[in-house]
């Protein structure tokens, strides 16, 4: 292609973005903008609000629903450990000494 | 100096005055609505400008009355409809390849019989015209479209470019130079396609 035909295309194109049509706005279309403004400043205004409710009885539930759950994890592990073995248990490993590998496979066997 | 009298005009718009933002974007409407309508397409001028002016109003604390109001609209207008591009070519594929069909074939071909001076009134297709500058557009990265609309041809500065777009007046530069030589690429691809 040679500089003559490109700069052709060249000012082709430039006259491509000049001649782009105008835009005539409707009549009314500023009303549309402050109605906008409004509408977004009111939205803010409440966005605003709820950020600033407190949010101290929530903390408050979730930091209560912690405590409960790690109480009630504790109670159980104590109660687990502090209820006696069952007497089946007892009998299995009374039997046999439980003090190798080949004994454990005794008690399992059992069971 | 008119802009003294917008940066007092919003003074009070801050101050709770919201009817009298309707008499800027009344006083540079025609500014905006120029800048805008030769980025976009039609359906897209008037939610744009839109945008532009409820972005401005959210700003408006940062309007420091040193330019006029509407140059400095101009720069949020840019901003917006760079945005818009970016979101278009997010959803959109860009065209791969210049759509050459045999009418148009004959319109390339017949480009060397034209005076290099030749009034561009007297263009045979304005249609085409604006075909080509529009697919060589949507070449370019939104930013750098952006950036060859506003330098080559709103003839706004550099200096003013780079503020609209945040980047540095090197940067600018350089990246104005840049698609201007891929433009000339394209250029020279669709000629040597013929």
């Amino acid at each position: 292609m040679s500089n003559h035909q490109l700069k052709k295309l060249e000012s082709v194109a430039r006259h491509g973005f000049l001649t782009q049509a105008g835009f005539i706005p409707p009549a009314g279309w500023q009303d549309e903008v402050i109605a906008d403004i409004r509408r977004r400043a009111h939205a803010e205004k409440f966005a605003g609000n709820l950020k600033s409710l407190p949010l101290l009885p929530l903390r408050l539930v979730w930091r209560l629903a912690a405590v409960s759950v790690t109480v009630a994890v504790l109670v159980c592990l104590t109660l687990y450990l502090a209820v006696p073995e069952s007497a089946v248990n007892d009998n299995l490993t009374n039997e046999v000494a439980v003090d190798n590998f080949d004994n454990y496979l005794q008690i399992a066997a059992r069971l | 100096m008119h802009h003294h009298e917008d940066a007092g005009i919003a003074a009070k718009i801050l101050h709770g005055d919201l009817e009298l933002y309707a008499g800027l974007m009344n006083k540079y409407q025609q500014t905006i609505f120029a800048l805008v309508a030769k980025r976009v397409p039609e359906n897209e001028v008037l939610p744009l400008v839109h945008e532009t002016f409820v972005q401005a109003y959210r700003s408006l604390a940062g309007y420091s009355g040193k330019v006029p109001f509407g140059n400095w609209a101009a720069r949020i207008a840019i901003r917006t409809c760079c945005a818009y591009w970016r979101r278009e070519y997010r959803h959109k594929k860009r065209s791969a390849g210049w759509p050459a069909d045999e009418e148009r074939r004959q319109w390339l071909e017949q480009l060397p019989d034209l005076n290099v001076n030749h009034s561009a009134d007297c263009l045979t297709n304005r249609q085409d015209a604006v075909m080509l500058a529009e697919w060589l557009l949507g070449q370019l990265s939104p930013e750098n479209r952006t950036l060859i609309e506003s330098v080559y041809f709103d003839d706004l500065p550099l200096k003013e470019v780079a503020a609209a777009l945040g980047w540095s007046l090197v940067k600018t530069k350089v990246r104005a130079l840049r698609a201007r030589q891929k433009m000339r690429e394209l250029l020279k691809s669709i000629g040597e396609s013929l």
